[in-house]
């Protein structure tokens, strides 16, 4: 370390763990692959690091180094910008074309348009990281301040994060960023150490730094690895977990709403490069996590009862099952699709209504979501499926190309089942091969008992239909609804687990649930994941999905009938079909259907409709009593504290800030000024507090009394300026000369009620100067 | 130092984190709360051990040492605790100029004792406490320093600086010379004044063996008074007639410690020359038997006055007079001379150190001689000190009285011009 005559800073290991941590926040930015040429990004950030750290180094002003930095910027800039576009284009071509890209989208975004061109994003990022880059490498060597260096790279690694949340793992960036950040803030309290060491002439031995950086770097690793990782350890404490969210609810609820509004004309901007993603091609059936109520899709579509068809908005289906977790192990083909030439055939089915909804997508998505089966979406798109041995597709999912930005609509249409309860029980076990090759998969983990529970449930009944209706009522009677569950211990099965042991899970072990028993019993089944219909909208066919609405469903092939919806989820109203009696199997839609007995189940979906928002309220309830109990330790903390309050008087401990300033004191930090005032005024006699109002008056309007001044002449002082205080400060007055320098002790509470009524008075003429112009 | 990792601005990201959970409920603000919370907590609790069952000790040989000497001091860092300390910075704020003792300590384990030597070079006369001794400490990321006085347990005195003249004048006639004044004394005098039987308590170099033999009993010795003047040192310590040149204590006088002790230079003050003159010259007189007094008026209106003697001890107190001498008087030389004069027996030689340039000075000296007294003037050039000049006028005066002058100028080998008074 270095540190020459004009007071700078200059530490190679220092440089090196800046450098490192502004480039960890540049490739946080390179992974979200938000535009091409990210990776751009990192050379501006190393080239403005380096910059920054020679600027702060140099012998020039702030204003000049900031100059420096700007022109510098102005060249590192195009100049990278430059180099995204062919290399066999000049140099003066390249910037006139960049020149006109930019002013084009500027316009776009000055028009309120959605701007086409990543160049703009990419001008922000670049100018933004050189910015920050040149600042943290300046700020190094010029003032050697940890945090100014590294604080607002952080924030906007963090910015970054926030628009980048999918992926897990990618929250590791900011580990390392905040590793690195750490690391260098240990090594400038050392040097400065250092500093200090040299200034008193105190001897250091040379292997100071080999001392202390095991040290250093344990530490440091320790506290980042620990806050990485407790999360999952404080899922392992549900009750608490539960607590702390029940307790918070309601405040993140109403808080994130008005970040929401505040923020909302920014939504389009943001929405511009994230894309949400919620399901991939594996699904594990996971831990759960409480979701937000942040909207995800706004679906319109042709009104319908509730009974015979279920809204589901789907993203893709899973058939092959492992350990916990499902994926599309068979269904590995894809095909490019467009809405003109939709090229893709489906098997012929009965029973079921072609219904068109539009979507529109609140937040950036490249999953398309339809309601189940889709056989058409107006977006160019790429298809995950399976090719049936007939040439018809099994289609697993569709990804728009290119994804859609928040705000953008697309139409899907679907064929969805209206089968009656007839028409199920009468379509037999005839499965194509297709279907039982791919969607009979078991795994040889799943347990005997499992197999057991599957052929008790299904004792006595002789279709599919039946047996598929009984595991869901099972599984609707028996396990209870839970948003989250607990680690599975590595040794269980984790749907043995769930059936046996639990008692308790969401949607992905209900629905999981559901297909291991059924094709335990040779009945095919696959889990669909998407979002369940979400909250219709008064007097409209809106529905508005939100992320909580998020869910997991089983689909039961039905030989000519098709996949056809079980919900065994409990947290969601059962399907009803009409029964479909006195119907000849299979020719006959919903709209034959008995109108009375369509009447009789929309009273009854109602009333289930009902009984889950008593389940919801119940849950309110227990949110109360979560509330009430959060009052309760606080009412007791507040006793407690009333206690020690009574305890401290008894002993004569200090006053709290008289405490609160020696804690301070001994840290050597300064306390602030408010508390020292505090303090001293704690200290205080009771009568000396009461004439402290007399000072505090004559400083409130603006005639600080002189020390040499007596009591008489400050309470003259006081009457002239406020004359309706004679009064008040005549008895203070008295009191004090009593005690001060009489024989008899004057009487407090006369002198506190008096330096009330100075209080009172002095601020009331002090509002009233503010206010009433002179 | 300035404190650049306060805990504030934890404390404050860990609001903002916990403020950014509550809102977005999103896991990453709880790992930052952690983070920032196990950042906090975990310094806090590291600060708060660091000192604790840490004690620091130290122990001096000697506390009289000398100006240009070396003071050597034993440190003692002792951790009682199981736990290690990290780092430990001992911090010696004692006044003494280049104080050695501060030292950072790394990896101090349970249960360990370390320790040190500091060595200093003495440089300035004066008494400096032993301490505070300051134990410091605090946390990997400076967030939480911490420390603890420990009060000082001791003080240095440290004597002025003294050379070791060869010559000095002395007036004619009157030195050595005189009746012996019959006056029994303990000393070991030039004049034997008879034997008588020993007594337990008697030292044995005052055995007289001859009359031992003699009498076969043992005999001792009896002295007399030395009938040699006595030796009146006058020491100007009037705040108006000092003068100095800004000075800071040179990093070669600190540091090199293997240099010898004469290689210290004086400040260029005439406080620390006459200090360091009349230091020197009581010693030359004390070397040759003779009895030397001090007076000077540093403090006050009341001069101080040390009776003439000889021996050691004398020595000792004039040397810690002088170390604690600051000229902050008010009471000129002259004055002080001509006041003290009554009081001194004639033919006692008084020995004027001065920086005055004032005409007074002349005449108090003529007073001595008017009062039987033999002087001596030591001069100060005060314009070489960056003082008034008047020096050579004054020393011409003076030796217009037939009165040896000495002539002191800054930065001159103290010795050779003591040598040269009256040449």
């Amino acid at each position: 370390m270095r540190r020459s005559t004009s007071a700078r800073w200059w530490d190679l290991s220092a440089a090196f763990l800046l450098l490192a941590a502004l480039l960890t926040a540049a490739s946080r930015l390179v992974a979200t692959e938000w535009v091409d040429h990210l990776t751009m990004i990192r050379t501006l950030t190393f080239l403005g690091v380096l910059a920054g750290l020679a600027l702060g180094q140099s012998c020039f002003s702030p204003f000049q180094a900031t100059a420096f930095a700007l022109v510098y910027g102005l060249f590192a800039v195009p100049w990278q910008l430059g180099l995204t576009l062919g290399h066999d284009i000049l140099w003066i071509e390249r910037l006139i074309g960049l020149a006109g890209r930019m002013i084009s989208a500027l316009s776009q975004l000055a028009r309120q348009e959605a701007v086409q061109d990543p160049l703009l994003f990419l001008c922000w990022m670049s100018s933004l990281f050189w910015a920050l880059s040149v600042h943290a490498g300046y700020t190094l060597t010029r003032h050697a301040h940890p945090w100014r260096a590294t604080l607002p790279a952080g924030l906007a690694l963090l910015l970054i994060h926030n628009s980048d949340p999918y992926i897990a793992s990618r929250a590791w960036y900011l580990a390392g960023y905040l590793f690195f950040s750490l690391l260098l803030l240990a090594r400038l309290t050392h040097l400065r150490q250092l500093v200090h060491w040299r200034q008193i002439r105190a001897h250091v031995p040379h292997l100071i730094v080999l001392d202390l950086i095991h040290v250093i770097l344990l530490a440091v690793v320790l506290i980042v690895l620990l806050a990485w990782t407790i999360p999952a350890l404080a899922d392992a404490l549900p009750v608490a977990r539960e607590a702390w969210q029940a307790a918070t609810r309601p405040w993140r609820t109403a808080m994130r709403e008005r970040m929401d509004n505040a923020f909302a004309s920014l939504r389009r901007i943001g929405a511009l490069v994230a894309v949400a993603d919620y399901y991939g091609e594996n699904m594990p059936l996971g831990r759960g996590s409480e979701l937000t109520d942040a909207v995800v899709l706004t679906v319109q579509g042709p009104p319908h009862s509730g009974v015979g068809i279920r809204y589901y908005w789907r993203a893709r289906v899973y058939d092959d099952y492992a350990d916990g977790v499902w994926s599309s192990a068979t269904l590995s083909t894809t095909q490019s699709v467009n809405p003109a030439r939709f090229g893709l055939t489906f098997p012929e089915l009965e029973g079921r209504q072609t219904l068109t909804f539009t979507f529109t997508s609140a937040v950036p998505i490249a999953t398309l979501y339809t309601a189940p089966q889709p056989r058409w979406v107006s977006r160019p798109a790429r298809a995950d499926l399976a090719r049936n041995p007939d040439g018809t597709a099994d289609l697993v999912a569709l990804h728009a190309t290119p994804p859609l930005r928040a705000g953008e609509t697309y139409q899907a249409r679907s064929s969805l089942s209206s089968v009656t309860v007839a028409q199920l029980r009468a379509a037999g076990t005839d499965y194509p091969l297709w279907v039982t090759s791919r969607y009979l998969q078991l795994p040889p983990t799943v347990t005997p008992r499992t197999r057991q529970l599957a052929r008790q449930i299904a004792a006595g009944l002789d279709n599919p239909y039946d047996i598929a209706t009984a595991v869901t009522d099972y599984l609707r009677t028996n396990i209870r609804y839970s948003e989250t569950v607990p680690p599975l211990s590595t040794d269980q099965e984790p749907l043995d687990w769930f059936l046996f042991d639990l008692g308790r899970g969401f949607c992905n072990y209900y629905a999981s649930a559901e297909v291991i028993l059924l094709r335990s019993l040779g009945i095919p089944a696959r889990v669909a994941v998407g979002f369940a219909q979400g909250e219709q909208q008064a007097g409209s066919n809106t529905y508005l999905v939100r992320q909580h609405d998020a869910h997991a469903w089983p689909e039961v092939y039905f030989p000519s009938l098709g996949w056809v919806e079980f919900e065994p989820t409990v947290s969601q109203s059962p399907i009803y079909r009409l029964s479909g009696e006195g119907e000849s199997t299979g020719s006959a839609g919903p709209d034959d259907a008995d109108r009375g007995e369509r009447e009789r189940l929309e009273e009854l979906l109602a009333l289930e409709d009902e009984s889950l928002s008593e389940t919801a309220a119940a849950g309110a309830r227990d949110s109360r009593m979560t509330t009430a109990s959060w009052a309760l330790f606080l009412a007791l903390g507040l006793v407690v504290i009333a206690l020690a309050w009574r305890r401290r008087r008894r002993r004569g401990w200090p006053p709290l800030p008289v405490l609160l300033e020696a804690g301070l004191r001994r840290f050597d930090l300064r306390p602030p000024a408010a508390l020292r005032r505090w303090a001293l005024r704690a200290v205080l006699p009771p009568l000396a507090r009461a004439y402290m109002e007399l000072n505090q008056a004559l400083a409130r309007l603006g005639t600080a009394p002189d020390p040499a001044d007596t009591p008489a002449e400050r309470a003259v002082a006081l009457a002239r300026l406020l004359p309706a205080a004679v009064d008040p400060a005549q008895r203070l007055l008295t009191e004090y000369h009593a005690t001060a320098y009489g024989p008899r002790a004057g009487n407090l509470g006369i002198a506190r009620q008096a330096g009330r009524d100075i209080r009172i008075l002095s601020w009331r003429a002090k509002i009233r100067q503010l206010f009433v112009r002179r | 130092m300035k404190v650049i990792a306060s805990p504030h601005v934890v404390l404050a990201l860990l609001g903002l984190s916990l403020l950014a959970l509550a809102v977005t409920g999103l896991p990453i603000y709880a790992r930052l709360s952690y983070l920032w919370g196990f950042l906090l907590v975990g310094s806090w609790l590291w600060a708060a051990l660091a000192l604790r069952k840490v004690e620091v000790r130290r122990t001096a040989r000697t506390l009289r040492a000398q100006v240009g000497h070396i003071f050597q001091e034993r440190f003692e860092v002792q951790n009682s605790g199981a736990l290690p300390r990290m780092w430990l910075e001992v911090r010696d704020q004692s006044a003494l100029p280049g104080s050695q003792g501060s030292r950072v300590l790394t990896m101090l384990r349970g249960q360990q004792e370390r320790s040190y030597l500091a060595r200093v070079r003495l440089v300035q006369r004066g008494v400096f406490p032993l301490g505070p001794t300051v134990l410091a400490s605090g946390d990997l990321f400076g967030l939480f320093p911490v420390n603890r006085t420990v009060p000082p347990d001791g003080s240095l005195l440290v004597y002025p600086m003294m050379v070791q003249v060869r010559t000095f004048p002395s007036p004619p006639g009157l030195l050595p010379g005189g009746e012996a004044l019959r006056r029994r004394t303990l000393q070991v005098t030039p004049n034997a004044a008879g034997v008588r039987e020993y007594v337990p308590g008697d030292s044995l170099n005052r055995i007289h063996w001859l009359s031992t033999a003699r009498r076969e009993q043992l005999m001792v010795k009896e002295f007399e008074l030395d009938p040699l003047a006595k030796v009146w040192i006058f020491l100007d310590a009037a705040r108006e007639a000092q003068s100095a040149l800004p000075y800071s204590l040179s990093a070669l006088a600190l540091d090199v410690l293997w240099h010898p002790s004469t290689d210290v230079t004086l400040p260029p003050s005439t406080e620390e020359y006459a200090v360091s003159v009349a230091a020197s010259l009581a010693q030359y007189f004390m070397q040759r038997g003779r009895e030397v007094g001090l007076v000077s008026c540093g403090r006050s209106q009341s001069p101080s006055v040390l009776s003439p003697d000889r021996g050691g001890r004398q020595l000792g107190k004039i040397l810690e007079a002088l170390a604690l001498l600051r000229s902050e008087g008010d009471l000129p030389i002259s004055a002080l001379a001509t006041a003290q004069a009554q009081h001194l027996p004639r033919g006692s030689t008084v020995i004027v150190i001065t920086p005055s340039v004032q005409e007074e000075v002349a005449l108090a000296v003529d007073v001595l001689l008017r009062r039987g007294l033999r002087p001596v003037v030591v001069l100060l050039d005060a314009a070489s000190f960056g003082g008034l000049p008047g020096t050579a006028d004054l020393a011409a005066a003076i030796t217009a009285l037939n009165v040896p002058v000495c002539q002191v100028t800054n930065g001159v080998d103290l010795a050779m011009a003591l040598g040269m008074a009256g040449a």
